[in-house]
């Protein structure tokens, strides 16, 4: 019996439901995999933090789900569902399976397979204007990452603060929309007057540029903000202040959102979950508090962040212990069993069956309440104990 | 008032590329075996005395040291009737010599004079000299421009608009393997060179006609603007903009406004634009020699072959003057194109 | 085949098994295969222009071998005078010829004889004129990029910008037609008009390769290696010379080298088919000629279909030929 593949449903109470995303860019013959079968789950109200090691995919992923994709072929597999206020739901990657000439891998295959010529794919992607007005009309915004990149270079940012007002207020007429321009630059801590409305891009400064770029995401009035790196490449102080603003903005309880970075304070001061990507899959998803606990458990590679996070922070150099791939790799990879058992502790000290993880891929096991962890290892954070972590002696298993 | 230094400063470098231009041409013609500055009149005896300068040959120059008298020993009768044999005695560096009175040329300009005396000056003033035909240079030139210009603004124009046509097109295709036959198929008939292509047209018919009159220019407009590689290149820069445009950030974040895209893309589309419509200038006016003369029109680029050939140095100076301060002109306006569209240039970095 | 490194390794996977010997053959095999595998992407330009290049060549030797007239074999053809007089294109004995590959041209020679000869026309002065834009246009290019700011650099861009004002074919026609005009042997004014033919376009295309090294040589003086090399010593000649131009901008001038060449073959056929004042007269063979000899015939008839696929398909293979190895030699430096 044939039957089509269910329809993809929102979690409950979620306001994103992520699941089986996969990006791909054609390299020569194969098809490379940016992210694999990523997932991800931004509760109602909720701010998600998205973290990994840049070449993890995470920009792309988000992209994905918002119908962004510039790769060829992109996004070509999965769904990504929006449920926000009273509206019904909608899958911004909806019937991508029905057209995309490729599939994910499955059993031992390594790379996404051409199933057909697909001849109809280029007439989905075409359509991806239609989703980016879907995603508006839903209430979405996004905060790029490179914010001198992100303004017209030609236009003056007054302009571009009052398109974004009209979006919210299509009927302002011109006093209005740039009374609104006026107020969410107020809001973002910038001087708000005709000055500042009449700079163009290029005279804005690192700091000034990201709030004009966060002003114009909210101008925009969204339910549901992501923020592609908010932070990098900003200098300390301005770090704090960017940060500040964010968690004023979106800790008020009625934005929900997906902040990306690979700052983890960051991420820890604003956010209330938690989603870790390692080489373009999902290796964790849960609460925030799993970060910092050393009881709970969690992906062994989350807990390796944290402690390079804080060595950093302390200013100690440490280097990690031989038999352990250095932090050389980044990018996306592929192969079968669990792809982080060359750095992984508790892999180099045999306190797992080896054999499964050089075979079996792990699953997103539910390790505690709404906390998921792609491991094998059944009681991580004895096991983390045990093998001292990435940095400290190794007990014998 | 950065604007206006940056404006001056544009036009500053106009007049002096202008200016370099044509002197380095008319150092390349004096130094050409048909050298204005060759003697070649021969010299009226009416106004000139004894001590003046005369040449005996192109380059051979002295003083002159008697005016016409016949030969001491010639019989004929001096009776208005008789055509007698003149002589003059002239002082070379070699020593004196006795020429034939009508073998004296008065001497040629000297490069300044030339130059500036005689070209500059009558561009000033507006009347330069006879051309090889008699008229003058300036109405013979602007007479060959009124057929030119248009035909190479109107293949320039053509250029743009069926580029951007064919961009809108090859985006709009949705598979990517046709774009890339298209493409190429289009590039392989635009890298025909003009002249094949106007053959071929006038082979299959497509001739000057006696009544149509607008046959002509057009089919050379036709040919211009996409043999020689004009369309391929056009369509190559600018697809290549495009796409690179397509893909920015901020491209990106005013789709996600709702905004105009047109609006958002329009000036960083209309500077390369402009930057490669100056580039081709200067190259539809060299094709349009070939154009003109496989159509029989009588414009600027036949004027150039017939005064390269006649030779008529001052006309053929003044054409390639004329030429680069049309080239200049479009490339002056794309500078200022650009100061005016991109902040950047005008207000410098700063904050 | 992991050509992209894809494929998940765990660390030490191959040092287990493979002796110092091993791994040595391992790596030089892999390099092998490698530059083998580059040219496994051979693209369709690459071969296409590698075939037009080799056409050409080989057609330059055989020309030197191939007098027009031993080719003609027991034919019984009425030839016309072949001399076309200036401007007025009339000789049309284009009367078909049976026994002949392609047909005869207007002389009655057979046509691919005269096409191959043809040639002669185009293929040492096209050199001539790659070898003095490639020389002087390096020359200003890497000065101008490599003596940054200064009278140096803007008095070179002055003198590009001025060089570049000019449209080439103008300038080819002024030198030809001018500076020939007063020659009236007309064995010694082809040659000589060839020569000045190479020599404008050359010294009119030095703008464009200048400004290609130009940008070139800045982005490199940009990078580190160039303050290192300074303060071990090496002369800015040699820092220059070797390590800028040899090691990086060999691309650019080889993609350059191709493309003016098919230029050239562009510039003497438009010539050479106005005229005998300008180009090649009719007596010597030379596409343009050959097609503006053929007023008589169709459209698709051999006589005129042949010259003009000769001159298309030329410039497009080296055209071809110049993007594919450009681009393959950028490819493999980074």
């Amino acid at each position: 019996m044939t039957s089509a593949p269910p329809k993809p449903v929102a979690e409950p109470g979620a306001i994103l439901t992520a699941r089986d995303v996969w990006v791909g860019v054609q390299v020569g013959k194969i098809i490379k995999p940016i992210v694999q079968g990523g997932r991800l789950t931004v509760p109602q109200g909720g701010i998600l933090g998205l973290v990994g090691e840049s070449g993890s995919g995470k920009t792309q992923f988000v992209r994905a789900m918002m119908g962004l994709s510039s790769l060829e072929p992109g996004v070509f597999s999965g769904s990504a569902i929006y449920k926000i206020g009273d509206q019904p739901e909608v899958n911004v990657l909806d019937e991508v399976e029905a057209y995309t000439p490729f599939r994910p891998p499955e059993g031992d295959e390594l790379f996404p397979q051409r199933m057909r010529i697909g001849f109809g794919w280029p007439l989905w992607r075409r359509r991806f204007r239609k989703r980016l007005d879907l995603l508006r009309r839903l209430g979405v915004g996004f905060i790029f990452q490179n914010p001198t990149g992100a303004l017209n270079p030609f236009l003056r940012i007054g302009t571009q603060l009052q398109e974004a007002v009209l979006v919210a207020r299509p009927n302002a007429n011109r006093k209005e929309s740039e009374e609104g321009a006026l107020h969410w630059l107020d809001q973002v801590h910038l001087k708000a007057d005709q000055h500042t409305l009449g700079l163009y891009p290029h005279e804005l400064s690192g700091g000034m540029a990201q709030r004009v770029m966060i002003a114009l995401a909210l101008a925009c009035e969204p339910k549901f903000i992501v923020a592609d790196e908010p932070t990098t490449g900003l200098d300390s102080h301005i770090r704090l202040e960017i940060v500040g603003l964010l968690n004023r903005i979106m800790g008020q309880g009625a934005l929900s959102g997906i902040v990306i970075s690979h700052d983890l304070p960051m991420v820890a001061r604003l956010c209330d979950r938690l989603t870790v990507m390692y080489r373009g899959r999902v290796v964790e998803e849960g609460p925030i508090e799993a970060l910092g606990d050393p009881e709970s458990d969690s992906h062994p590679y989350t807990r390796e962040l944290k402690e390079r996070a804080e060595a950093l922070a302390r200013g100690r150099q440490k280097h990690s212990k031989g038999g352990v791939e250095k932090t050389g790799g980044t990018g996306v990879v592929v192969g079968k069993g669990c792809i982080y058992r060359s750095r992984c502790a508790i892999y180099r000290d045999g306190l797992v069956d080896k054999e499964r993880c050089n075979t079996i891929q792990p699953e997103m096991n539910l390790i505690a309440d709404e906390h998921r962890a792609a491991c094998h290892c059944e009681d991580i954070s004895d096991a983390l104990k045990q093998s001292g972590g990435l940095f400290g002696e190794a007990a014998s298993g | 008032m950065k604007t206006a230094w940056l404006v001056g400063q544009k036009v500053g470098h106009f007049v002096s590329v202008l200016f370099l231009s044509s002197l380095v041409l008319a150092g390349l013609l004096w130094f050409s075996p048909g050298s204005p500055g060759k003697a070649r009149e021969p010299v009226d005896f009416d106004e000139i005395a004894v001590g003046a300068e005369v040449c005996v040959a192109a380059t051979t120059c002295g003083t002159l040291k008697s005016m016409p008298a016949k030969a001491p020993d010639d019989p004929t009768v001096d009776d208005g009737f008789n055509f007698i044999k003149k002589f003059v005695q002239v002082q070379l560096p070699e020593g004196e010599q006795t020429v034939e009175s009508g073998d004296v040329l008065a001497p040629g300009p000297s490069f300044p004079t030339w130059f500036f005396g005689v070209f500059w000056k009558g561009v000033l003033i507006w009347d330069i000299g006879p051309a090889f035909n008699g008229d003058p240079v300036l109405d013979v030139v602007m007479l060959g421009a009124k057929q030119t210009l248009p035909i190479v603004f109107g293949a320039l124009i053509a250029a743009i608009v069926v580029t951007l046509v064919l961009v809108s097109f090859l985006t709009w295709l949705p598979f990517p393997s046709m774009r890339g036959l298209l493409r190429t198929l289009l590039l392989i008939l635009s890298i025909s060179p003009v002249f094949v292509l106007g053959f071929l047209m006038t082979k299959a018919g497509v001739l000057p006609h006696p009544v149509l009159w607008w046959v002509a220019p057009a089919a050379c407009v036709g040919i211009l603007f996409v043999g020689d590689s004009s369309l391929g290149e056009f369509l190559l820069q600018l697809e290549n903009e495009y796409r690179h445009l397509r893909s920015r950030d901020y491209i990106h974040a005013a789709g996600l406004r709702g905004a105009s895209l047109f609006k958002h893309m329009l000036p960083g589309l209309l500077l390369p634009l402009s930057s490669m419509s100056a580039a081709k200038i200067a190259f539809l006016l060299g094709s349009v020699v070939i154009a003109e003369n496989i159509y029989a029109v009588q414009g600027l680029g036949t004027l150039s072959l017939r005064a390269a050939t006649k030779p008529d140095p001052l006309l053929l100076l003044t054409l390639t003057v004329f030429i680069t301060f049309v080239v200049a002109l479009v490339t002056l306006v794309r500078d200022l194109l650009e100061i005016a569209i991109d902040p950047r240039i005008r207000k410098g970095g700063g904050h | 085949m992991d050509p992209n490194n894809l494929i998940h390794r765990d660390p030490g996977e191959e040092s287990e098994d493979a002796t110092l010997a091993g791994k040595i053959a391992q790596g030089a095999l892999k390099d092998i295969i490698t530059t083998i595998l580059r040219w496994r992407h051979a693209d369709i330009r690459l071969i296409f222009g590698t075939i037009v290049l080799l056409l050409l060549v080989g057609f330059r030797i055989a020309a030197i071998f191939i007098d027009v007239d031993t080719l003609e074999t027991h034919l019984d053809v009425g030839r016309s005078s072949g001399f076309s007089t200036g401007g007025g294109f009339q000789t049309t004995n284009c009367r078909p010829v049976e026994g002949l590959l392609l047909g005869n041209d207007r002389n009655g020679y057979s046509l691919t004889a005269t096409l191959v000869e043809a040639t002669q026309a185009f293929f040492l002065p096209a050199l001539l004129s790659c070898g003095i834009a490639l020389f002087f246009g390096t020359l200003l290019g890497a000065i101008a990029g490599y003596f940054r700011g200064g009278l140096l650099e803007s008095s070179t861009k002055l003198l590009l910008t001025v060089i570049a004002s000019y449209p080439r074919l103008i300038l080819v026609i002024v030198a030809v037609g001018f500076f020939v005009a007063y020659l009236h042997d007309p064995g010694r004014a082809v040659g000589m008009r060839l020569f000045l033919m190479a020599m404008m376009l050359g010294v009119a295309y030095v703008p464009v390769l200048a400004l290609a090294i130009y940008q070139k040589v800045g982005a490199f003086q940009r990078e580190q290696f160039i303050e290192a090399a300074r303060a071990h010593g090496l002369s800015d000649v040699r820092i220059l010379g070797y390590h800028i131009l040899w090691a990086n901008c060999m691309p650019v001038l080889a993609r350059h080298f191709f493309y003016l060449f098919g230029y050239f073959i562009l510039v003497e056929t438009s010539l050479s088919y106005l005229g005998p004042e300008y180009g090649v007269p009719g007596s010597i063979p030379s596409w343009g000629n050959l097609l503006a000899g053929c007023s008589k015939g169709e459209l698709f008839s051999a006589a005129v279909m042949a010259p003009s696929v000769a001159i298309v398909g030329s410039i497009l293979g080296l055209t071809f030929l110049g993007d594919a190895i450009g681009e393959r030699f950028e490819r493999g430096r980074t």
